[in-house]
């Protein structure tokens, strides 16, 4: 039993491992071509607006910490931001494997939308 | 020859009533009706592809859930991201169909407040010269004094729905205060001289329902009911179907997908580089939802896009109920209805049968040979009346065949006619039920010697008053 547990959390390492060299790997090489300044979002759920900061103040490259759904988390001035993936110009490999549901949600409903979730 | 023309004047008064007016909102239905048949069996052959300029976009449940963790309405942060990687395609013109009625909240002791960015991307859009325009109300207006310093063009998004059958069939100019619709003032600022005077009719919308090849990707609910099942029932049940514009999800533009990144920007491009953007939702629980005269149910922003497509395809030719050119006026319409009907008026009134009179197997034509011989006379001066004699034998030998004949002349007659007002004059709806009604009405009537009961004691009272007026001046003569 003990040994099992050794061996989990020494596969659970080396997955920690390749994630973060995979994530290390990733570079924002420019802004998009039509930019001049870069927007940064709050890395929380509810990716607030923070601050645009002008092309001038960045260095590139700049190290992607997490590929998300539509944008990376990056590091500047020691915080993390969030930024669009389509502001920046970066080495993100694309995922073609997308499984999405392409229909419409046109059924008449009894209930206003809840709060959050998908409602009713 | 008076009763001929009291026959004609009986015919036309009764065609104008079954014509211009709609007892109970029946003629006006079953014409509504018979004009969303047409528009969906014959939809394609009459409208053919969509706009290519025109894409919607479209946020969906699947955009909110990763985007905004489910919550709606959405921050205005996450409308001014869409809107920025909406701004690097380079549109034509964008328009919001979403109310921006939740306020602002009050800015955090540091950083900014939610919509400040929203506001910043708008800027851009005013630095690009790409017009935006948005759905307006006197709430946005108030949540949102900064956007009227020109960062955004206001349009009044309010839905005209059919009160009986809920169809979004028309949609205004403009509509309360004058405010104009978003797909009237899009066609009319990007495209200046489309309208030669200011369009004032509300059009009739029609739907487009060829498939669309970018919208392939999309998956429908699909209808099972057919041409022969309508006919035979009319319309039944509702659909969801693949929408005739095309689509872009907001799930997509955020999360652009493809094996390079050259492909993205290449099939990004395609779908909104120099195009018309009308960025709305289809959330659940949120029916912003319309019914199309197809019977489709479909998002809000579809209607706005149909509307602007139609504007795009017919430009000031677009549908209505009274049409453009000289009938665009409901007397000039009334009048053009009655000029249809004139000639059938003349026809029916030219081989009427009065019971008892004039028929060649009637009881007059064995008296001394009168009856034949009144026509005979009629022939060598009146051609009509000859052929009309002949026309009665021949329908006296073929009874059914002949009336098949004659209501088939009459409903080719009208339908060319209801051509000619949908693709010439531009009328939705041609008067369809009207001439219908006319026709069976007006046969049960003739059935049931009405009109020529009519035309009696029409003639009756005339000729009494006529008497009357005769004796009158005799009664105040002095006696001799």
């Amino acid at each position: 039993m003990k040994r099992d547990i050794k061996r989990f959390g020494l596969a659970l390492a080396i997955a920690a491992l390749c994630h973060s060299a995979a994530a290390a790997d990733l570079k924002i090489s420019a802004l998009a071509a039509d930019s001049t300044e870069l927007d940064l979002f709050s890395p929380a759920a509810d990716g607030a607006y923070i601050k645009s900061v002008d092309q001038s103040a960045l260095k590139f490259p700049i190290a992607i910490l997490e590929d998300r759904n539509g944008g990376f988390v990056v590091r500047l001035e020691g915080k993390k931001y969030y930024v669009n993936a389509s502001d920046v110009v970066a080495n993100n490999a694309y995922d073609v494997t997308a499984g999405c549901d392409n229909t419409f949600a046109t059924e008449l409903v009894g209930a206003t939308r809840g709060i959050a979730g998908k409602g009713c | 020859m008076k009763r001929f023309w009291a026959y004609v004047l009986l015919i036309m008064a009764f065609a104008h009533l079954t014509l211009n007016y709609s007892p109970l909102g029946l003629s006006n239905r079953a014409d509504k009706y018979l004009q969303d048949l047409f528009n969906t069996y014959a939809g394609s052959m009459v409208y053919g592809a969509p706009q290519e300029d025109i894409t919607v976009l479209l946020l969906t449940d699947e955009a909110l859930e990763t985007h905004q963790r489910g919550h709606w309405p959405a921050s205005y942060d996450f409308h001014g991201k869409v809107l920025n990687t909406l701004l690097h395609e380079k549109p034509r013109a964008v328009f919001i169909d979403f109310l921006w009625l939740s306020r602002r909240p009050e800015a955090p002791t540091h950083g900014p407040r939610d919509g400040d960015y929203l506001i910043k991307v708008l800027q851009r859009y005013r630095s690009a010269g790409i017009p935006v325009y948005l759905a307006w109300t006197p709430a946005v207006k108030q949540n949102w004094p900064e956007l009227e310093q020109g960062l955004v063009r206001p349009v009044g998004a309010e839905l005209d729905i059919d009160p009986v059958d809920f169809v979004s069939r028309t949609y205004p100019p403009t509509v309360d205060a004058g405010m104009q619709t978003p797909a009237f003032r899009i066609a009319q600022d990007l495209r200046p001289g489309l309208f030669p005077q200011k369009p004032t009719e509300p059009m009739d919308v029609f739907w487009g329902t060829s498939p669309n090849e970018k919208n392939k990707w999309m998956k429908a609910k699909k209808h099972e009911t057919g041409l022969v099942d309508t006919a035979l029932d009319g319309f039944s049940g509702v659909k969801t179907p693949v929408p005739f514009n095309t689509t872009l999800y907001v799930r997509d533009l955020l999360h652009q997908v493809a094996e390079t990144r050259e492909k993205v920007r290449e099939q990004a491009a395609a779908l909104m580089k120099d195009k018309i953007v009308l960025y709305g939702a289809n959330l659940t629980g949120v029916n912003d939802l319309i019914f199309t005269p197809t019977r489709d149910i479909l998002p809000g922003v579809y209607l706005h896009a149909m509307a602007l497509d139609n504007l795009l395809h017919w430009g000031p030719e677009y549908k209505s109920a009274l049409g453009s050119g000289l009938l665009a006026n409901k007397w000039w319409h009334a009048l053009w209805n009655l000029l249809i009907v004139l000639p059938v008026a003349l026809l029916l009134a030219l081989f009427h049968r009065r019971p008892g009179h004039d028929t060649p197997g009637g009881p007059e034509a064995g008296k001394a040979g009168e009856g034949a011989a009144k026509p005979a006379r009629r022939s060598r001066l009146n051609l009509p009346w000859a052929w009309r004699t002949r026309t009665w034998a021949l329908f006296d030998r073929h009874r059914v065949l002949g009336k098949l004949c004659i209501m088939l002349a009459l409903a080719c007659w009208f339908a060319v006619w209801g051509a000619v007002e949908f693709f010439y004059f531009n009328i939705s709806a041609g008067t369809v039920a009207g001439y219908l009604a006319f026709l069976t009405l007006g046969f049960f009537l003739d059935k049931i010697g009405m009109v020529d009961w009519l035309i009696d004691s029409m003639f009756m009272r005339i000729r009494n008053a006529c008497g009357r007026l005769a004796r009158a001046p005799r009664r105040h003569q002095p006696r001799a």
